[in-house]
């Protein structure tokens, strides 16, 4: 599927919480943030990580009317507890429901639920950094993040909000998600699983409107295009390069883990007359992949790169791809 | 100037019946003001802190792998009986659902558990050495039906639908967020024509004693939105789905979509801002989109939980501080005859906010005597019928602070 965005969306700033330096939950333990972390899944910790960092770059004054957009993978909660519950629930004949209820109660933090729903990975960002605008949490395995952004360019077109956050956080490390991906899949050895989170801050360029955001200029990166095609019966497979709107001039980066998906975009790459791609070598974090190969093509881009695609593939079979431009081009 | 969107066609699978009933078949005794809540008999519920909740007991739906689309294909039936959706499908075609993980069973999860803790203590190293084995080829089958994403995407394949699939997961607020996500993509050009809504099927022990831990769930057994005697909300199960375009439907009830507006709390995990500040964000922008400063009719998120009714109530006071016509709007709530559908709790209060505006105003069942924390002109006892009403408004509210508000109008 695919949507222009005629009106101009501008990447301010960008955060994240990089899958290849683990960030510890110790760099939150102090100010309001330590009360949160007991009640935070592992994905919500990065999420809050990536878009503080977003924030921080963006200096955006006031987040009452900025919008939030994230996709989320099952949020892992702690095993630990789970474990607890379900032991406590088991009497001499195994386990009942009704010892569950009994029991099992006793030893359950009623603050664990909070670990368990998806839209929490993105409710701690928006309580704990302000973040009140129009939103959404969508579910993800990999491509599926790039509807993600797709609603949050529709809400900064139509005039919903003037900013936005948009991004992922995903564990593929957390032991249930692990043992999923290697039920259905296989180890996969150029993909190590990972975990991370990426935000991007957005803002829409209303010619309309008072004075740019801070720092605007032809060297910001705007959003061109966002194509995607998620894997699966009744889906195609990989889209052509013509269905990811990628331009002749276009520097692309690919995603690299999926390798017969990077093959064969490579060789419909092969006649263009821009002839950089590069490959990125990332750990799989679901549905925080994307994000987080757009966070690191935009920052190692050379400043004499004027167009960038951004090609990302997932273990469904998706792929999608978004075109990021120098300038209002 | 973007592309305007209609409410083609409407379904739902409830619990009013107890083996289900289609929205249709829901309707008589929605409007008598009869409830669904029951004492949950299809598993043991001792020493739970609920032990009532308005369930479906269809055979073919507790059969199912994935009662979550279950659910929902029982809701499409209802559209499928009116419109012929294969005519639809293509890349034009999107499917928005309001879903959160279904559940695998507790001795799936139990043999997890104990792969997980070989030793006494959880091993990360031995759980993804030995969970595979340990779980069986069953939990494998379990697991495939606990993604959220697994019922858009089911839906998806049935339709032929190969425009956009967003599976929303925003706990209470996702199926009215779907809605909105809908709307967003129609207004694009996304896809031309949608099925949205949302499914809830969380009457399950871990659900029942997930929120009754928090003190969530009604301690007297009863939904009671607005009145001075709720003690929180019961559980519900259910799905309703709507059929939106961007061509206006042939006929005399023509309903668009005519604003929707979104809002983050940023206060607090489970409490709601005791002002009710991001419902009443919500609600201004949908009002603000539609170009309306007022409505006829307003079906309330009403949970009867004490928090979140008073801060409703309250915002709904200041957004509707001068009605243009007295005794508007009308208010009520659905969860007192259907219990909280969760994911599925906006789509059904959708269906509600349509149903207005063809007339039929249902009440809140439950409410006998209106909260002075509460204020608001409240359907109360039997539902009204007759009435000619032009705007509705349908609010949805979640834990963790997420607001929907969808604002519908007669054409």
């Amino acid at each position: 599927m695919s949507t222009a965005t005629p009106r101009a969306v501008e990447v301010v700033a960008l955060g994240c919480a990089d899958p290849r330096a683990p960030i510890g939950d110790d760099v939150m333990r102090s100010g309001p943030e330590r009360m949160a972390l007991r009640l935070m899944s592992r994905s919500a910790v990065l999420a809050y990580h990536a878009a503080r960092e977003a924030l921080a770059g963006a200096a955006w004054p006031d987040l009452t009317e900025a919008g939030l957009f994230m996709a989320v993978g099952a949020s892992g909660s702690d095993l630990e507890q789970l474990r607890r519950i379900l032991l406590a629930s088991q009497g001499e004949r195994g386990f009942t429901l009704a010892r569950f209820g009994e029991q099992g109660l006793r030893v359950c933090n009623p603050l664990f639920a909070f670990q368990l729903m998806n839209n929490f990975t993105m409710a701690h960002t928006a309580i704990l950094t302000g973040t009140r605008g129009p939103n959404a949490v969508l579910f993800s395995r990999g491509v599926g993040t790039l509807a993600a952004l797709d609603e949050a360019l529709a809400a900064l077109r139509h005039g919903d909000c003037a900013r936005a956050l948009v991004g992922a956080a995903d564990s593929a490390v957390h032991p249930v998600t692990a043992l999923e991906h290697t039920r259905w899949h296989g180890e996969l050895a150029d993909a190590p699983a990972g975990e991370g989170a990426a935000v991007l801050a957005l803002a829409a360029v209303d010619p309309r409107a008072g004075a740019p955001e801070p720092g605007a200029g032809p060297s910001r990166w705007h959003i061109a295009s966002v194509e995607w095609s998620e894997g699966g019966a009744p889906r195609p497979g990989a889209p052509s390069r013509a269905a990811l709107g990628i331009a002749d001039d276009d520097a692309v980066v690919l995603h690299g883990w999926r390798a017969d998906v990077a093959a064969e975009l490579a060789t419909a790459l092969a006649g263009r007359a821009a002839p950089a791609v590069s490959v990125l070598s990332l750990p799989d974090c679901l549905a925080a992949t994307a994000p987080l190969a757009w966070a690191e093509a935009l920052s190692r881009a050379p400043a004499t790169c004027h167009a960038l695609a951004v090609v990302t593939a997932d273990r469904d079979g998706g792929v999608g791809a978004v075109r990021f431009v120098r300038g209002a081009r | 100037m973007s592309r305007r969107v209609f409410v083609r066609a409407v379904g739902a699978w409830t619990p009013m019946r107890p083996q289900g009933a289609s929205w249709r078949e829901s309707l008589p005794l929605l409007l008598a003001g009869e409830t669904a809540v029951r004492e949950v008999t299809h598993f043991d519920t001792a020493g739970f802190p609920s032990r009532v909740a308005a369930w479906i007991g269809d055979d073919a739906v507790a059969a199912a792998c994935d009662r979550r689309a279950a659910l929902t294909t029982r809701a499409l039936e209802e559209i499928e009986a009116e419109v012929e959706l294969a005519a639809l499908a293509g890349p034009k075609l999107g499917v928005f659902l309001g879903a959160e993980s279904g559940r695998a069973s507790p001795a799936a999860i139990l043999r997890l558990a104990h792969a997980a803790a070989p030793a006494g203590t959880f091993d990360h190293a031995a759980f993804v050495a030995h969970a595979a084995a340990a779980a069986g080829a069953a939990a494998a089958v379990a697991a495939r039906s606990v993604s959220p994403a697994a019922v858009a995407s089911a839906l998806a394949a049935r339709l032929g639908a190969l425009g956009p699939v967003h599976t929303v997961s925003l706990a209470c607020a996702s199926g009215a967020s779907a809605i909105v996500s809908a709307v967003r993509q129609l207004r694009a050009g996304a896809c031309d024509a949608a099925i949205a809504g949302g499914v809830g099927a969380d009457v399950d022990p871990f659900m029942l004693v997930g929120f009754g831990k928090l003190g969530a769930l009604s301690g007297s057994g009863l939904s009671r939105p607005f009145d001075r005697a709720r003690d929180g909300f019961v559980v519900g199960e259910g799905a309703a789905l709507v059929l939106l375009t961007t061509e206006p439907p042939d006929g005399d009830e023509v309903f668009e979509i005519s604003g929707v507006g979104a809002s983050l709390d940023g206060f607090h995990l489970t409490a709601p801002h005791p002002q009710g500040d991001g419902a009443e964000r919500a609600m201004r922008a949908a009002l603000r989109e539609s170009g309306r400063s007022q409505v006829d009719y307003v079906q309330a998120h009403g949970t009867s939980t004490a928090l979140n009714d008073a801060a409703e109530c309250a915002a709904l006071a200041r957004v509707f501080e001068q009605p243009v016509q007295p005794g508007r709007p009308l208010v009520s709530s659905i969860k007192g005859a259907v219990g909280h559908w969760i994911a599925g709790a906006g789509a059904i209060g959708f269906l509600c906010a349509v149903e207005a505006l063809r007339g039929n105003v249902l009440p809140t069942a439950g409410l006998t005597h209106p909260d002075d924390t509460c204020p608001g002109q409240h359907v109360m006892g039997a539902g009204r019928t007759g009435l000619a009403l032009q705007s509705a408004l349908c609010n949805a509210f979640a834990f963790g602070g997420a607001n929907a508000s969808l604002l519908v109008e007669r054409r």
